[in-house]
């Protein structure tokens, strides 16, 4: 009786004015919503971090900050945007969009749910406040000799959003399995879903292994063992086989749920059911397992012999393959759509572009001798941001316009949309490309004052970084607004359902069943 | 078959035909890369430190810059004294880490006489972005 009460109530003021329903809520919907407030305030933060930087890069000599300050900037951006946005917003669309797929009531344990998201909140403010300054990639021995307190602090932050991230996945792997309905199996489980499966997976085989590279760095730094440093017999490379053994699959698992949440509302915006299915679901499950094959490539100029690095380089081409695929199957499904301009079906096929250029890149550097010479070069930054904001990102951005009338029953504004898809488009390639450009003309990364014959193409990309904030402040403006006063939205803003998709398909089918019972 | 299925696989095949193709030629090009150090005509021993390089000759003179003559093949012995660093020469394309342990090997044959910079490539500390050195063809 007394949970009736309480359900009526809680529509009367929103979960979310309440400190106490925001701490102690167990509910998918609002943990996923949680998880959306906390990755866009740090896409906030680290964009501000960003565009510091572009501030900086925008004359050879360093005189907005000083080096090390920089270099802490591009530590703490580089975590966070790996870390605090571009994981946990797809957790979030997980957490709100998985059981309302597969038609579940919630998620298998609900109060695991709620842990690893609060675990969030404590790894941000351990590594905003230790402010390290050695590189998101922590190479050793630096990392073991820089006597700061932040690195510790960065590890142990590392370890709490590792662990997080682990629960969050047996989470979704037990939910998966056992809490869908009778009619959804593995051969019509929404692609979304099959993208969560599979990163998940990845998550717990991969995360282990960073913490255990953590674990020894800790030890290395306060315990006085020597795992990475050579004087004891250690070796510095050991930290990059376990650093990248994560690294590495750690892109599939920011990129699997954005590829997945792409199979979803792509077919759903041109009114054409998914081509394919069967061959998007398969090369998921194939990109996670390659995957793990590839991790050696961030490691072509460490001395390795090259009979050691060839089998590598196959890799990362072999896995390029199941991403083509992924591609091929969205376009023939754009083929013949009816293709809509609006603001989440541009984002959409801006993801699909920018992917095919960012992924082509990154095919460039499997050749051994290409990479010796863009091998920690702003070629490297250029392909991985086009992949993170230009694709990762923007299947974000889409998925969010996409599900906005879902989540607040409201409209945003489609104009604003479109001004921030053409200032986040043009802002990129016009930030990007001349990184790409600078790295092949031999510009190296992590550089706080540079070569003056690299200034052009610097100023051009810092124009572009200021494009992108603008782009992404009018988003969140149109967001938060929208929310406020939008327009009234209809249940089925995308006219999914009557297409005969609808856009949750276990909730559609345990309506259907209560209404027939009912 | 539909088109689609054509272009399909038309597009898997000829992406595995390419990608054996740099795959083949990266693996000449890198094993042609690694034959020239047997046959080096002077071995130039290189110390990275934060954050500065040190060349040492083979009759135990120290210089800041790295002297060779143009035709001469060189192999330089890199050693680091702290941190990973690595020796970067962007005019000829080439890259090796300096990996405190042990001694990577870098041969290479500049042809034109000039000066090129040399930069350090792996974060290695503050100091990263102004670790350079200067390579003087003769």
């Amino acid at each position: 009786m007394t949970v009736t009460q309480s359900r009526v109530e809680k529509q009367h003021t929103p979960w979310y004015k309440s400190l106490r329903r925001i701490l102690t809520t167990t509910h998918h919907t609002e943990i996923g919503m949680l998880y959306f407030a906390f990755s866009y305030i740090f896409l906030i933060v680290g964009g501000l971090f960003a565009l510091w930087m572009r501030w900086e890069l925008a004359t050879p000599e360093g005189n907005v900050v000083d080096a090390n300050f920089y270099n802490s900037l591009f530590t703490v951006h580089g975590t966070l945007m790996i870390f605090f946005w571009a994981t946990p917003v797809f957790f979030g669309f997980a957490n709100y969009m998985v059981p309302k797929m597969i038609g579940a009531p919630d998620l298998y344990y609900p109060k695991l749910n709620a842990l690893s998201f609060w675990l969030l909140p404590v790894a941000a403010a351990l590594l905003l406040i230790g402010w390290p300054n050695i590189g998101w990639t922590g190479y050793a021995p630096l990392t073991v000799i820089q006597p700061d307190i932040g690195v510790d602090m960065w590890i142990l932050s590392l370890h709490i959003v590792g662990t997080s991230s682990i629960i969050g996945s047996l989470n979704f792997i037990v939910t998966i399995w056992r809490l869908r309905r009778p009619g959804i199996n593995f051969s019509n489980m929404p692609l979304f879903v099959w993208s969560i499966a599979v990163t998940a997976f990845i998550i717990i085989l991969a995360v282990p292994v960073l913490a255990f590279g953590l674990t020894l760095l800790l030890l290395d730094r306060n315990f006085g063992t020597q795992f990475y440093i050579p004087e004891g017999g250690g070796d510095p490379i050991l930290w990059q086989h376990l650093f990248w053994f994560f690294g590495h699959p750690e892109v599939y698992i920011l990129v699997l749920p954005a590829m997945g949440i792409i199979s979803e509302i792509l077919p759903r915006l041109v009114k054409r059911p998914i081509y394919g299915y069967k061959a998007i679901a398969y090369s998921t499950v194939l990109i996670g397992v390659l995957g793990f094959g590839v991790w050696a490539h961030h490691m072509f100029t460490t001395g390795m012999s090259i009979n050691a690095l060839a089998p590598f380089m196959l890799m990362t081409m072999a896995v390029a393959i199941p991403s083509g695929i992924k591609v091929i199957n969205w376009e023939a499904t754009l083929y013949g759509g009816k293709i809509r301009f609006n603001t989440p079906t541009l984002f959409t096929l801006s993801f699909i572009g920018t992917f095919i250029v960012g992924g082509i890149t990154g095919v460039f550097q499997a050749g051994i001798p290409v990479d010796f010479h863009l091998q920690d070069t702003y070629f490297v930054v250029g392909h991985f941001h086009l992949i993170l904001f230009g694709a990762i990102s923007q299947a974000a951005f889409a998925a969010t316009y996409y599900y906005f009338p879902h989540f607040t029953k409201r409209m945003y504004s489609e104009t604003l949309g479109k001004v921030h898809f053409i200032s986040a488009n043009v802002g990129q390639y016009l930030l990007y490309i001349p990184m790409l450009a600078l790295g092949l003309l031999g510009m190296p990364r992590r550089y706080y004052e540079y070569l003056p014959e690299f200034q052009g193409l610097h100023a051009i990309a810092t124009f572009g970084a200021i494009l992108i904030g603008v782009g992404t402040i009018i988003f969140l403006l149109n967001l938060l607004i929208s929310w406020k006063k939008g327009p009234a939205a209809s249940p089925d803003p995308w006219d999914a359902a009557k297409n005969g998709m609808p856009d949750f398909m276990g909730e559609a089918m345990n309506e259907v069943e209560a209404q027939r019972h009912g | 078959m539909t088109s689609v299925r054509y272009v399909e696989w038309g597009t898997i095949i000829g992406a595995a035909i390419l990608f054996a193709y740099i795959g083949i030629a990266s693996w000449f090009t890198a094993s042609q890369f690694e034959a020239q150090a047997q046959e080096a005509d002077i071995t130039i021993e290189v110390r990275a430190r934060q954050f500065a390089w040190e060349f040492i000759y083979p009759d135990g003179t120290r210089s800041a810059e790295l002297h060779i003559r143009a035709g001469q093949t060189v192999k330089l012995e890199l050693i680091s004294e702290d941190v990973i660093h690595s020796f970067y020469l962007k005019d000829f394309g080439i890259k090796r880490d300096v990996v405190p342990g042990r001694v990577n090997v870098l041969t290479f044959t500049p042809m034109k006489p000039g000066e090129y910079v040399i930069q350090c490539a792996e974060f290695c500390g503050s100091g990263h972005s102004n670790m350079r050195a200067m390579l003087i063809v003769e």
